[in-house]
């Protein structure tokens, strides 16, 4: 890293820009080729440690081809003994820091992954890459430079985005809070002593989850234009960008947003909702979200150049091959059936479920990640990027059939739920066979009492019919409505936190899953958080 | 005009003279942010010798007037510099600055500051009155300003080179602010010493352009060296006669004046050439001094090696003046082998007696020899990092080139393609090497090839030679053998069976002419059939090991699996595999491809020792390809090759021969113990549909 700031405190920028960016100019050949080599490269690292032995079976693939032919598709169970151990004299390389991510019920309470100092290196370039990115309107154009302020709304170490909290340029950036300060605090402290520090001394980057940069502008919305003036004269600083911002409001006829307190350079959001979101962000930020797609065990996988459309694939931090949507879902209804893969120059438009093999050390070996990504297009026509682009639908395992006619992915189920208008809390659904097959949706609406279940049920319902054809099908083929839905209690989710907050639960384990909660988190819901809202309101009446 | 002019006329001629060379370079901002502080000092230093020369009395106040504006004006952009070279944006700082600026020389044109200035013996007497002080707190930030930013830029960089620069613009800046602060010193008041610490700095900056490549300029200041010498040369020159000639030849009409300025400009004229490689000659001697031979040698390299017809000769003539023109730690040629088109440094030249264990060797498929292929430029180390198409290294490789501390690797093209590499390694000061440095290996490494390919294509012709003659022998042994082969088996199997068989008739001729067909007569014929099945199952064998009839009917696919079947009999694990749509070459190369698996396959039977081997091929819309692989002690390349040419094996050879007069190609990839990889490939001109 040392080496990229270097080079941009000499004001090179364009080596900057062809070290961190260039791979958006790579050739598909070129692309490949770089694939090949690296992937070569780990072969003979898996083959000198434990772990390759064991994955690779005694195969000794010396070509792509080989690799394809001989080593079989694996998933996490086939790394747990080594990574939930964290053996590190087991694997290619030794870990320069290990991130975990939360596992999905009757899994593992965390799936660890190690990361190599080599590994690290790309993704330091990959974060510049992604900041250079989000500020930019051509090649070679980089409009950061030393100090530049940034706000990290992401979770913390060792979470894998708290790992990029970690390599993340701190020493050139000035970050809100420091972060070596900010790993101390809770989130919510975090965040508002970055908002604190925002004010006085100005923000230039914001990286943050969707969802967060999105709350931050519903709470803007909700404070309106008030002032807390005894607040404001301990940060004397502040009050020029306020009064600007409030003037700006004022002149726009609407509450004081983000966008009015600070001009950003560079907002970069991650989760599957940025997309939902992304009008929403845009409004309050005045700027448009940069995405990108990544997970504990791939890290980076591809990234939004400024067209803000397609992600571009990066070739050196994992080896990709495709498994063809009818191929994975076969393959996961027969566990025996082995699915044939693609590689990236064998691709099609269409969507695939995404496996991986670890680059520079990494240990994961042919892993389905379980994503499910579509291609959208080979190459990107605007900006002459000769690389597949993709966007990320949703888990493989997070999509509700529904009567074998359609698939419904959390993305889907969601945007039908911003699109219908509806001012929500949170919601959660899954698939019931009760008789017929149906969507049930739970959903808990902010003050609650004009709308009933059978109206969002409709909303939902038509939004679902434009957003997936094969659902509008379903009813007009069968006369099907295949969507329930119930109003839970006020307060349900902020219930739930409370009590997995009580239990110890992981901060990713706060809120219930979107897509196929638990029976007994459903009842919760329902039935606890309903009992609980009724007490509290007889307590306030007697 | 007194003595202090003249300071201040030098300054100005030296940042004037720096402002010109900077001007080729202005597509970088840092570059053009410099060229505006050396227009703002060039402007102070011509005021300040305005007035200090005072032609004009009454012209005195006027130029001290300019004179605080311009000052501050000097240190600001300065200071903008210095931000620029520290990649920071000018900030609000610098804009708030210039409006100062602006508004100084407002007031002071406007009579506000200067209050009376005159000139005498050279000290100027001048009163600011309160201004003295607001001017003073402005330069002061300034300068406290620039200071705090080159003092975190040194201490923040790791990189030495940059420090080094840093710390030269830190002396600079210092020197030209104790100086300015001189004005202070009762004494010295009035005084143009500031300009020393000003020229001090602009002599400083040049240096650091010229040895730490501050600015990219180096190039532009030695040639701009040159011409604005001989400008102020000739200029002097040119005053002198006159004056001198105006001296003795005072009555001279105003033709004749005209007449002898004409005649002398000729005269100067006449000794611009000589004088202009004379000054040339004395900088470049100054720019490099001891290597000035070397590199002079380097640059008459073309006419030195174009009759060398021996490769050692000519690498030594291209090694030798690198190392030490340039102080490099080593240089090394490469050249690719015959076989693998695998990169070797064949030739390597080291500064010191110190050796290295470490080989350098580039894979033919290495991105570092395709990028050098492609782009046909110098590649930097640093540059390996930085090019995204050199992503797939390996960090072994990066090791190695790290180990060697090589610097550069310069392509060495022939008729559009690698011919060799040139790799340098790193200056024994540290010092990266210059534009013009690479410039000047670049037309050495292009002017080079055409010796170095000569002497190849001499090499490889003599290897041609002696190759040709072995496989003529081969070819003969081949035959003769062949003919010995089948003669043999015919003799010793359908020969004798069918002289039993002849035998056999003749016993059946005896018995029949002694009338009846008989139990003997029918049992003679029943051998006699059987002997002549048996010598025409023999003949069959002798004829499919000739043309395997599985190649024309079944094709290539098939061919290619059945002849795996004899290693699978050895207990050899074999795997066959196939990618894209299959279709038919014509036979000649069926048979070729055919010969080469079944030579592979030989060869792993009886020497690989290897428990695995895979069989691939690929048909693709532009080519096939063919990759024969195995697991077993693999051997070493080049010195099979060369025994089998001093011995005449010819095996591998004979197949690189078969397929290349085919249009294909053959590539061997082995290590000791690391199995082997035969790659073959075929253009594909006119498929047809396999049966």
């Amino acid at each position: 890293m040392a080496e990229i700031v270097e080079l941009l405190r000499q004001g090179r920028d364009e080596e900057v820009w062809q070290k961190c960016c260039g791979f958006i100019d790579l050739s598909l050949q070129d692309f490949m080729k770089i694939q090949d080599r690296l992937l070569l490269e780990q072969l003979e690292l898996l083959r000198r440690c434990e772990l390759g032995r064991y994955i690779i079976n005694g195969a000794k693939p010396g070509s792509v081809e080989e690799f394809r032919e001989q080593v079989p598709l694996t998933v996490y169970d086939d790394y747990a003994p080594f990574l939930l151990n964290k053996r590190a004299n087991a694997l290619p390389k030794k870990p320069a820091l290990w991130q975990y991510t939360s596992g999905k019920s009757g899994e593992y309470p965390f799936r660890w992954a190690p990361v190599t100092a080599e590994q690290l290196k790309e993704i330091e370039e990959l974060l510049f890459a992604l900041l250079f990115f989000s500020g930019c309107k051509r090649r070679n154009d980089i409009n950061f430079r030393e100090d530049d302020k940034i706000l990290y709304g992401m979770a913390p170490p060792p979470y894998a985005t708290g790992t990029m909290a970690r390599v993340f340029p701190y020493q050139l950036f000035k970050f809100l809070p420091p972060v070596d300060e900010a790993e101390k605090q809770s989130f919510e402290e975090r965040m508002q002593r970055g908002f604190d520090l925002a004010l006085s001394e100005g923000l230039d980057v914001f990286l943050a989850l969707s969802s967060v940069a999105v709350a931050i502008g519903d709470r803007f919305r909700q404070q309106g234009n008030k002032t807390d003036l005894k607040a404001l004269l301990k940060k004397p600083r502040a009050i020029p960008r306020l009064a600007k911002g409030l003037i700006k409001s004022k002149l726009a006829h609407r509450p004081l947003l983000p966008r009015d307190l600070w001009s950003l350079r560079g907002l970069i959001t991650f989760g599957i909702d940025s997309s939902i979101y992304k009008e929403k962000i845009r409004d309050t930020w005045g700027v448009e979200p940069l995405e990108f797609h990544g997970c504990t065990e791939a890290v980076l996988i591809a990234m939004q150049t400024w067209d803000h459309e397609g992600m571009t694939f990066i070739p050196s931090l994992n080896f990709f091959e495709f498994i063809p949507e009818e191929e994975s879902i076969k393959s996961r209804e027969d566990f025996t059936y082995q699915p044939e893969t693609l590689l990236l120059d064998e691709l099609k438009p269409g969507n695939y479920e995404l496996v991986i093999t670890s680059l520079h050390g990494g240990p994961f070996v042919r892993y389905r990640l379980g994503h499910l990504v579509k291609i959208t297009s080979l190459r990107n026509e605007k900006l002459n990027i000769d690389i597949p682009q993709m966007v990320f639908l949703s888990r493989v395992d997070d999509q509700i059939d529904i009567a074998g006619f359609t698939r419904l992915s959390e993305k889907t189920i969601w945007q039908a739920i911003e699109n219908a208008g509806l001012s929500y809390e949170d919601w959660t659904a899954r698939k019931e066979v009760n008789g017929d097959p149906r969507l049930h949706l739970y959903i808990e609406l902010k003050n609650n009492g004009h709308v009933t279940a059978g109206q969002v049920a409709s909303l939902v319902h038509e939004e679902l019919k434009i957003l997936d054809a094969p659902y509008a099908e379903l009813e007009s083929f069968t006369h099907l409505h295949p969507l329930e839905v119930t109003l839970l209690p006020e307060n349900a989710f902020q219930l739930y936190k409370r009590r997995q907050q009580a239990s110890g639960a992981d901060l990713t384990q706060l809120t219930p899953p979107h897509i196929n909660p638990a029976d007994e988190t459903i009842n919760f819901l329902v039935k606890a958080a309903g009992a609980a809202t009724e007490e509290a309101g007889q307590m306030v009446e007697a | 005009m007194t003595i202090w002019a003249f300071i201040p006329l030098i300054t100005f001629l030296t940042y004037l003279a720096l402002l010109i060379l900077t001007v080729p370079s202005l597509e970088r901002r840092v570059n053009r942010v410099f060229a505006l502080y050396l227009g703002a000092a060039a402007i102070w230093s011509f005021a300040s010798f305005m007035l200090h020369i005072n032609l004009f009395p009454e012209q005195a106040l006027y130029w001290n007037e300019l004179l605080p504006a311009a000052l501050v004006w000097t240190l600001l952009a300065y200071y903008h510099f210095i931000r620029a070279y520290c990649n920071k944006r000018a900030g609000m700082g610098v804009v708030i600055g210039y409006a100062l600026v602006a508004l100084l020389l407002g007031l002071s044109l406007g009579g506000f500051i200067v209050k009376f200035a005159h000139v005498e013996n050279g000290v100027l007497h001048h009163d600011l009155g309160v201004s003295l002080y607001f001017i003073g707190a402005i330069a002061l930030t300034v300068v406290g300003a620039g200071l705090y930013q080159l003092i975190r830029r040194y201490r923040s960089s790791p990189d030495a080179i940059e420090r080094n620069r840093t710390g030269y613009l830190l002396a600079g800046w210092s020197i030209l602010v104790i100086f300015g602060y001189s004005n202070l010193v009762p004494a010295w008041a009035g005084l143009p010493l500031d300009h020393f610490g000003s020229l001090a700095n602009a002599v400083i900056v040049a240096y650091a352009i010229h040895r730490y490549q501050l600015l990219d300029l180096k190039r532009v200041l030695r040639r701009g060296l040159v011409y604005s010498s001989l400008t102020i040369i000739f200029t002097a020159q040119y005053l002198l006669l006159l004056l001198i000639l105006q001296e003795f030849f005072t009555d001279w009409t105003a033709q004749g004046g005209l007449a002898l300025a004409a005649l002398l400009a000729v005269l100067v004229a006449l000794l611009f050439n000589p004088l202009r490689n004379l000054i040339q000659n004395w900088i470049d001697r100054l720019f490099y001094r001891e290597t000035y031979d070397y590199r002079q040698m380097l640059l008459s390299l073309s006419d030195q090696i174009s009759n060398v017809l021996d490769l050692g000769d000519v690498a030594q003539s291209i090694l030798v003046p690198i190392v030490e023109a340039m102080h490099a730690k080593q240089a090394a040629l490469l050249f690719p082998q015959i076989e693998s088109g695998d990169f070797d440094a064949q030739f390597v030249q080291q500064a010191g007696k110190g050796t290295t264990s470490v080989k350098l060797r580039f894979a033919g498929d290495n991105p570092i020899v395709t990028w050098l292929t492609t782009e046909g430029k110098t590649l930097r180390r640093e540059l390996i990092d930085v090019i995204p198409q050199l992503k797939g290294l390996w960090e072994k490789e990066k090791a190695v080139l790290d180990e060697l501390e090589l610097a550069l690797l310069c392509p060495i093209r022939s008729k559009g393609r690698l011919s060799g590499i040139l790799a340098v390694g790193a200056k024994k000061s540290g010092i990266p090497y210059s534009d013009e440095e690479i410039d000047l290996l670049m037309t050495m490494a292009n002017e080079a090839a055409v010796a170095i390919e000569n002497a190849r294509m001499l090499d490889s012709l003599r290897i041609e030679q002696l190759r040709v003659k072995r496989l003529l022998e081969q070819v003969s042994n081949t035959q003769e053998e062949e003919r010995k082969r089948i003669s043999a088996d015919l003799h010793d199997s359908v020969a004798q069976w069918l002289a039993a068989a002849s035998y056999r008739a003749q016993t059946v001729n005896a018995l029949l002419s002694r009338g009846g067909v008989n139990d003997k007569a029918r049992d003679e014929l029943d051998a006699m059939e059987s002997t002549i099945d048996k010598s025409l199952k023999e003949l069959r064998r002798v004829v499919i090991a000739l043309r395997p009839p599985a190649l024309e009917e079944l094709g290539l696919n098939h061919a290619l699996k059945q002849s795996l079947e004899e290693l699978q009999a050895v207990g050899v694990e074999c795997r066959f595999s196939r990618t894209g749509e299959s279709f038919r070459l014509p036979l000649d190369v069926e048979i070729a491809v055919y010969r080469v698996v079944q030579e592979a396959v030989n060869n792993i039977r009886k020497h690989a020792k290897a428990t695995q081997a895979s069989l691939h091929l690929q048909y693709r819309e532009d080519r096939l390809q063919v990759q024969v692989r195995d697991n077993g002690r693999g051997f070493d390349l080049s010195r099979t090759l060369d025994s089998a040419i001093s011995v005449g094996h010819m095996g591998l050879l004979g197949m690189k021969e078969r397929v290349e007069a085919l249009g294909g190609d053959v590539k061997i990839r082995t290590s000791q113990d690391g199995g082997t990889l035969i790659t073959l490939s075929f253009p594909i001109q006119s498929p047809v549909e396999e049966k």
